[in-house]
């Protein structure tokens, strides 16, 4: 590769833009006082490293078994760290240089390169992995450098450094170990053999699937689900519904040379089996925009019939991709928790409680910036609408105390999304025999139950 | 020539528009058409649709594509409230010339098209589903067919170019279907690579062009609903999911003719070694609204308009076989084949006029109970109903409906139409007010039908006069909640 101003004028540009992106997430929380670490993945995520520090514990809210891999490890020395949010930014850029880098080794010319590499940073499931910081986010990382590293001509230096940070990926979960075989082997047959690194690659996943107890749970999610958790869908997940479209289209059209990219195709199927059957996460997914650069990039490239046509189907196909973009930046700039949220589960710390009563999209908060544990909402479903909704005291304290529930954390958004205004539960609040208003931060509250 | 076959469409198009006439009753056959009367009330009023509907299942943000409120508002402020019911009966005429142009794509003799037209006017799902009606259906079919007829033709003439590109913004202003039939051209487009074919340049482009264009304008009027619902939530959040391919309805609904025809003639063009294009496109149609329904983004009748008018479009190529044959026969005489012509179409006429029949015209004394309790002046107590009389509530009596058949951004509708059946079906008194309470039903409506679809002769509860008195009764009853969980 030879790196020429053209190439360095295009890297700049899609750092920019990966700053660009990542620091209007940071700076709308920064002035709303917002904490800089939000959604419930990457609080679960520091919950667990917190707790890991050995291969095998148990989480002692939820009382459930967990095996650590090498990612848990690699997350709890960042979260130590102490700059976190500097980390995880720069991180993000390091992906984009990578998956662009890495592109461009692969003889992929400069615009599709560039093209793809803006499409991943515009992509909703860039902004929520590196944002802030979740358990995918490390991994990613390390798998696209060790890819970059790995596939070097003619620089052994480069292909041993690239075979280690593929082998240290492969510690890092059995979906990632999976993933990494199935490229090394994968490799070797599409392109060029390369056996001590499948042989090597092989050996480390055996060893980690021993050493960190890998498993897998079945747990088939609905096709309806399935969708909403690959296509950003004007919220959440890993694409955006333009780049999900170009993407399937670019992959289709280069079916003719699908004997080198099997291995591509493989990774997409592993990844969405991941979502649709083991309910896990399927990171790899948001590399998939390296179809879409490709589409993008033959889009420009092709000679229209219908000159009128062109330009609009460009003005169109960009402004659906930034217009994910803008939600998916607005969604992660709101997103819990806020700092009345914040303030609250803090102050919940300090508090002597048993089981915390709120809503399930704040379980993972309160278990860890609070430590505290929460009611099973899917499990007393029944119990929880009972209280919720109904307006008689002698209904719903006995269902909180079958519930051991001595506080509860009632959120702003969570009031007014839950109960119409003055009703239901909150009808009830206003009875100072039963309820104690503790604190109160901006709306968010935590009220005592006092029998 | 062409004044004969011009006369012959214009008198097939007055067939079936006279016949749509005739059965104009004085009320709407279904409740949506009363929702569409509310958002064209809101546009002449204020200029702008309801998205903010204070009424609907309590109050809920439901944001619309308002193309076919503003067309039905045009239509309204320029006619009386007859030319708006003549309306969509105009559009649903036009399904039969759409049906006779796209038939000529497949044949060059014209007289065997128009009898695949006239099958298409008389459709009985789509017969059903827009007779006596405003609801968007009517357009939506037009539009999406003639979208269709377009895009067959874009390759042969320049003009197409225009039309296709004016019917995809039409559609997708009116209705989130386009969504659905995009992922029907893609389908196409990946049922003609399967066949060794490739897709031609211009439809290529037009595919790009109208993919963009359609996620464009859905994810900008849909776009503040977020994380809860997306995509999927757009089309499916638009029908009620109790689709099924039973037999019986399915024959019924598709009319057993058309449905012969149809299937045997996809089979002939299917055998043909060119120009395959066509047919592929219409078994991409069928297999998607098909697939579409049992999914549950479009209910059952939908689902049957539109495999019933595929099908008729594809019955010109059965017949094409049949006379072909026919004419081969010494006893090949005019006598015969107009008796097999009338032996098909009369009971494809009869079919159509009967499905419309059955389905039942909204009935005076509900309309009136709801003006009363419109008269009430009530805006904070709910009327509990089944969900497919919500749209009726909200526009006759003014009051918050518990549901209604808008399932987009809806709470849990599964949830909902259980608690309904349970809050007219329960004995226990305290088991209806749970749900009264939660919901905040101050209200409770009551016709036949409603007990004879909930299989119940009274409802047992309402003896007990301290808690729900009868307010109104003319066959229809409505009766108010008085207590709580509180307070009994």
């Amino acid at each position: 590769m030879q790196f020429n101003k053209h190439l360095a004028r295009n890297l700049a540009f899609i750092v920019l833009l990966g700053i660009l992106i990542l620091g209007t997430v940071t700076m709308i929380r920064l002035s709303n006082n917002a904490p800089m670490i939000f959604g419930p993945e990457s609080y679960k995520g520091i919950r667990l490293a917190e707790l890991s520090t050995k291969v095998t514990f148990t989480d002692p809210i939820t009382n459930q078994v967990i095996n650590a891999d090498s990612s848990l490890f690699l997350f709890r020395l960042m979260k130590q760290s102490g700059f976190i949010e500097i980390i995880q930014i720069t991180l993000g850029l390091l992906l984009l240089t990578g998956f662009w880098g890495f592109l461009i080794r692969l003889g992929t010319p400069d615009k599709m390169a560039f093209i793809s590499a803006a499409i991943l940073a515009l992509s909703p499931g860039f902004i929520f992995n590196f944002a802030t910081p979740t358990l995918s986010t490390i991994p990613l990382v390390i798998f696209v450098w060790g890819l970059f590293f790995w596939v070097a001509q003619g620089n052994l230096f480069e292909n041993v450094l690239g075979l280690l940070l593929l082998m240290g990926v492969a510690s890092m979960g059995i979906w990632w170990a999976i993933s990494i075989i199935l490229v090394v082997v994968g490799y070797s047959i599409a392109v060029r053999i390369r056996a001590i690194s499948v042989i090597l690659v092989l050996i480390t996943s055996a060893i980690s699937f021993y050493f960190f107890k890998y498993s897998i749970i079945f747990s088939p999610i609905p096709f309806v689900e399935f969708i909403k958790q690959v296509i950003f869908e004007l919220g959440g997940g890993y694409l955006s519904i333009a780049a999900a479209i170009l993407g399937l289209i670019g992959l289709l059209t280069s079916w003719a040379k699908r004997k080198g990219i099997m291995t591509i195709y493989l990774l997409i199927i592993l990844s969405c089996l991941q979502i649709a059957i083991f309910d896990s996460p399927g990171p790899i997914l948001i590399l998939f925009c390296g179809f879409s650069g490709n589409m993008l990039y033959r889009l420009f490239k092709i000679k229209w019939s219908m000159p009128p046509l062109k330009y609009t189907t460009y003005t169109f196909a960009f402004f659906t991709i930034i217009l994910s973009t803008l939600v998916a930046v607005s969604n992660a700039a709101s997103m819990a928790p806020d700092a009345s949220e914040f303030n609250s589960l803090t102050a919940l710390k300090s508090i002597d409680a048993n089981v915390i009563f709120s809503g399930k999209e704040y379980d993972q908060y309160v278990h860890t910036i609070a430590g505290k544990n929460t009611v099973d909402y899917e499990k007393f479903s029944n119990a929880s609408q009972i209280i919720y909704t109904s307006q008689n005291l002698k209904r719903t304290i006995p269902q909180l105390n079958n519930l051991n529930v001595t506080h509860l954390f009632l959120p702003k958004k969570l009031k007014e999304e839950y109960f119409e205004e003055g009703k239901g539960l909150l009808f009830l609040l206003r009875n100072n025999e039963s309820f104690n208003l503790l604190s109160d931060f901006e709306g968010t509250q935590i009220w005592e139950i006092k029998s | 020539m062409r004044a004969i076959k011009v006369f012959t469409l214009v008198t097939l198009f007055l067939l079936v528009f006279s016949t749509r006439l005739f059965l104009l009753t004085e009320n709407f056959t279904d409740d949506e058409s009363y929702y569409v009367l509310r958002q064209v009330e809101s546009i002449r009023g204020r200029g702008t649709p309801i998205t903010m509907d204070p009424l609907s299942y309590g109050g809920k943000y439901a944001p619309v594509l308002p193309g076919h409120y503003y067309l039905m508002g045009a239509v309204r402020m320029f006619g009386s409230f007859f030319a708006f019911k003549v309306f969509p009966a105009i559009a649903g005429a036009i399904i039969s010339i759409i049906g006779f142009f796209i038939a000529m794509e497949f044949t060059k003799q014209w007289k065997l098209a128009v009898i695949s037209g006239y099958f298409a006017g008389f459709a009985p799902a789509f017969f059903k589903l827009t007779i006596n009606s405003i609801n968007n259906n009517s357009v939506v079919i037009a539009l999406t067919f003639l979208t269709v007829l377009y895009l067959m033709r874009l390759e042969k003439t320049k003009k197409a170019f225009t039309g296709l590109i004016v019917c995809t913004i039409l559609l997708t202003l009116v209705s989130p279907f386009s969504l659905i039939l995009l992922g029907i051209f893609w389908v196409y487009a990946g049922f003609l690579k399967l066949q060794g074919q490739k897709i031609k340049q211009r439809s290529f482009e037009y595919l790009l062009f109208a993919t963009f264009l359609i996620l464009f304008i859905n994810h900008l009027a849909f776009i503040k609903l977020g994380l809860e619902s997306g995509i999927s939530g757009i089309i499916f959040g638009s029908a009620v999911h109790t689709t099924s391919l039973a037999w019986i309805p399915v024959m019924g609904g598709v009319n057993i003719i058309i449905l012969l025809l149809g299937v045997m003639g996809m089979y002939f063009s299917v055998k043909k070694e060119k120009g395959r294009e066509g047919i592929s496109l219409m078994i991409s149609l069928g297999i998607g609204v098909i697939l579409m329904g049992l999914f549950g983004a479009i209910k059952t009748t939908e689902m049957l308009s539109y495999l019933g008018i595929v099908l008729s479009i594809t019955s010109v190529n059965s017949l094409v076989v049949i006379f072909d044959y026919l004419k081969k026969l010494k006893f090949a005489k005019v006598p015969f084949v107009l008796s097999f012509i009338i032996i098909i179409m009369i009971p494809v006429f009869l079919f159509g006029l009967y499905s419309s029949l059955t389905k039942l015209e909204i009935e005076n004394q509900d309309i009136m109970a709801l003006e009363f309790l419109g008269t009430l002046n009530n805006s904070y107590g709910a009327t509990i109903a089944p969900i497919e009389y919500g749209h009726m509530i909200t526009y006759f009596a003014k009051t918050k409906n518990v549901a209604d058949t808008n399932l987009l951004n809806s709470p849990s509708h599964e949830k909902i139409i259980k608690d309904i059946k349970s809050a007219y079906t329960t004995s226990y008194e305290t088991s209806a007010i749970n749900i009264f309470d939660e919901y905040g039903v101050l209200y409770i409506f009551i016709n036949d039908h409603i007990l004879k679809d909930y299989n119940i002769t009274k409802i047992n509860y309402l003896s007990d006069g301290s808690c729900f008195e009868e307010i109104y009764n003319n066959g229809t009853k409505i009766y108010e909640v008085k207590c709580n969980l509180i307070s009994i």
